[in-house]
């Protein structure tokens, strides 16, 4: 299309023309045509027309605040102008280093130009880049500049940072946080999972021996007899369940609390997956109270008013009650979870899960996520450990949801088995010292709905991300 | 020195040339020669008050339409541009007229051609407006442009780099303009002598003709601009991949 500054161009030159027939002026004619040998020229340089991007590297995994590197190298060909390409970042990365746009001169000559950057990953995730766009614009703007992406993908899986508890140094600091009941189980069927190469012990079967490391290991210097460790099998099974309703947003995009309940379940799964446990990992919704059974569709009541229409009618015609309108049954979302497994697969499993987790993940309430995974829980003692954000406005689900885990259960010897592990949510969206105060008084009125609880026989674990660690709420729980 | 300031400063040689050599050019037309008596009286308070004699007239009108040149440089937008454009072609008309066919003046009040320069110098005067013209109008687009590209977060020397180059392209292609336009007003009456006879013989009169052939012109321009601005993209995407047009995509982050 033509712009309005070149039909300017084309009108003054007619002008000229026309006011040179006028006045029969050959100078006015000439110079009429002035711009119009001015525009054709223009239009026959054109614009650069070929735009080639490459992208260097590869594909990369990292953790949550970690740098990324990139390089992408563009190439122009034909026509002059000016070429601008862009390799447009996800929202959640932050440019550290270098640029990620460049605006560059195409002269006569081809040109190739690079681009390098470093950018923060402030977000877990998978991220993908598709391509890199481009515009190549006329020098003086005669014609619509082209626009056009250059597939150039790249992913980017962002994993979040596991929230490691250190080895207990002193005896003060142990903390009550239980394992599951079967934990008195020390030895267990080894598994073929491999998990790491050890000094011989004695004891060990001969046949575990790894004679292929144990004499590379003596070439190099005297050492002991190395032999294969393998995953035990055991029946010490720990479940979490994370809560994935609305209200875990509270926070910023990056930082909220839904993160940190992340980063929670990550360090609960490494802490047990290091004792041998059995991990498995549910994700539910917090607001999804309702029971709904298996999400069978609620049948709708027969239409009466057909029915009754013969009916003779003796009182006077009243208002209809317009009957509230049923709740139509929330969709089903697909459920979320991962069977209780041992060692670094399932490490891998769960941090995978981790990584795609968002606001209603998962549709279930707890209940149903209970109901979902019972036929795993049953014949087991299991530790069950719910990392939400408490909300003394909406117990019920909650109620509900370690109603039917005591079912499973029960309170054995009066020793909890149920971890209710509470981000302080409010804490996290606080971002001025009023901010903080109201919080504390938000949180202040969950106290009623904690101590209720802990009658319930669960423990709950308070946690205030921004001014603890996970180890220290962990260890606070002693008393 | 600064990119901006170069644009401006050249900006600013460009007005005062046109300017003055439009001027000058009017001060010597034969229109002049008689309005110079109505331009005395008009003028004659500020002449008093400034102690100047009568032969200083000229240097009067020039001082006062080089420092309205100068306002209209100082506004530094197309608009002022614009009206700088109109005082240059106010100030040429007159001189055009002395070159012309038809003396429509004469209709109105006696005058006859006699100008002090000659035709040469007014087709150079009128290239030099044009060229002015062109320039002036693209050089307060590239300072916006290098606006757009600063907000977008390009390299501040990556944008020196494109201005750069967009005011070597716009010099080059105005001196490749003015060679043409120079090159057809001299091929011109060579060509008249050439094509009068086929002309003639048409059996219509030469303003239709005139009038037909620059609407041909205006159109056929017209089409090969619009053909020109839809060129395909050979192969910029690769595999298949498709080209828009349109305006500029949103910056990125």
């Amino acid at each position: 299309m033509l712009t309005r500054d070149t039909q300017e161009l084309v009108v003054s030159g007619v002008t000229f023309i026309v006011m040179g027939m006028f006045l029969g002026n050959l100078i006015f004619i000439i110079l009429g045509l002035f711009p119009i040998i001015f525009l054709a020229i223009s239009i026959i340089i054109g614009q650069p027309r070929e735009v080639t991007v490459k992208r260097g590297g590869d594909d990369q995994k990292i953790w949550v605040d970690h740098q990324v590197t990139d390089e992408v190298t563009a190439t122009v060909s034909g026509g002059v102008g000016m070429v601008t390409f862009s390799d447009v970042l996800p929202d959640n990365f932050k440019l550290d280093d270098g640029t990620n746009f460049k605006v560059i001169w195409k002269g006569a000559r081809d040109r190739r130009e690079t681009i390098r950057y470093t950018a923060t990953c402030a977000k877990r995730g998978r991220f993908e880049l598709k391509g890199v766009s481009w515009e190549t614009r006329h020098p003086l703007q005669i014609t619509d500049n082209a626009l056009g992406e250059y597939p150039a993908p790249r992913t980017y899986i962002v994993q979040p940072k596991p929230l490691f508890v250190k080895r207990v140094r002193e005896r003060k600091a142990i903390t009550r946080i239980p394992m599951p009941m079967d934990a008195r189980i020390k030895f267990g069927f080894p598994t073929t999972d491999f998990l790491e190469v050890r000094d011989y012990r004695p004891g060990d079967a001969y046949r575990n021996i790894n004679w292929k490391v144990t004499a590379r290991r003596l070439s190099a210097n005297p050492s002991a007899f190395q032999v294969n460790e393998f995953e035990k099998e055991g029946k010490k099974v720990v479940w979490i369940f994370l809560d994935s309703a609305s209200h875990m947003a509270l926070g910023t995009t990056v930082r909220n609390t839904l993160e940190h309940a992340v980063r929670a379940t990550l360090g609960f799964t490494d802490f047990y997956l290091n004792r041998e446990c059995q991990v498995g990992l549910s994700i539910y919704d917090y607001d999804a109270h309702e029971w709904e059974g298996s999400y069978q569709r609620v049948e709708v009541s027969p239409e009466l008013d057909a029915a009754l229409s013969k009916v003779y009618q003796m009182e006077k015609d009243i208002e209809p009650l317009v009957p509230e309108k049923r709740k139509a049954s929330r969709a089903a979302i697909g459920t979320r979870i991962l069977f209780p497994d041992l060692g670094r697969k399932q490490q891998f499993r769960i941090m995978r899960e981790m990584i795609n987790v968002d606001i209603r993940y998962g549709g279930e309430s707890l209940k149903e996520a209970i109901h979902s995974c019972r036929g795993h829980i049953i014949g087991t003692l299991p530790l069950f450990i719910i990392i939400t954000m408490i909300d003394a406005s909406k117990m019920e689900g909650l109620y509900e949801g370690i109603r039917e885990l005591y079912k499973y259960s029960g309170k054995i010897r009066k020793k909890p088995n149920i971890i209710i592990f509470n981000v302080l949510g409010y804490k996290v969206a606080a971002q001025s010292e009023e901010e903080g105060m109201a919080a504390d008084l938000l949180n202040f009125r969950n106290r009623p709905v904690i101590e209720s609880l802990r009658r319930m026989g669960t423990t709950v674990v308070n946690w205030d991300p921004m001014e603890q660690s996970f180890a220290q709420a962990l260890i606070r729980q002693r008393a | 020195m600064r990119i901006v300031s170069f644009i401006r400063g050249t900006e600013l040689g460009i007005a005062f040339v046109s300017t003055y050599m439009v001027a000058v050019t009017m001060l010597q037309t034969s229109i002049f020669a008689q309005l110079r008596p109505w331009a005395m009286m008009v003028l004659w308070p500020i002449i008093a008050v400034l102690g100047m004699t009568p032969d200083l007239l000229d240097f009067l009108i020039l001082t006062m339409v080089m420092m309205m040149s100068f306002l209209f440089w100082r506004r530094g937008d197309e608009a002022g541009f614009g009206r700088l454009f109109s005082l240059n072609m106010l100030l040429f008309f007159p001189a055009v007229l002395d070159f012309s066919m038809f003396n429509w003046v004469n209709l109105i009040l006696p005058y006859e051609p006699s100008p002090l320069v000659q035709e040469y110098w007014v087709f150079g005067v009128g290239l030099i407006l044009q060229a002015t013209y062109v320039l002036l109008r693209y050089t307060v687009r590239f300072r916006l442009l290098r606006s757009e590209f600063e907000e977008r977060g390009a390299e501040p020397a990556d944008v020196d780099m494109v201005t750069k180059g967009q005011m070597s392209y716009l010099i080059i292609l105005t001196l490749g303009t003015i060679v043409i336009s120079i090159a057809v007003y001299y091929l011109t009456p060579l060509m008249r002598g050439a094509m009068s006879g086929e002309v003639t013989a048409l059996p219509y009169p030469h303003v239709i003709i005139g009038i037909v052939g620059t609407l041909l012109i205006a159109g056929a321009t017209i089409f090969y601009l619009r053909g020109g601005g839809r060129q395909p993209q050979r192969g910029v995407a690769g595999a298949g991949q498709p080209v828009t047009v349109g305006p500029s995509p949103p910056q990125p982050s």
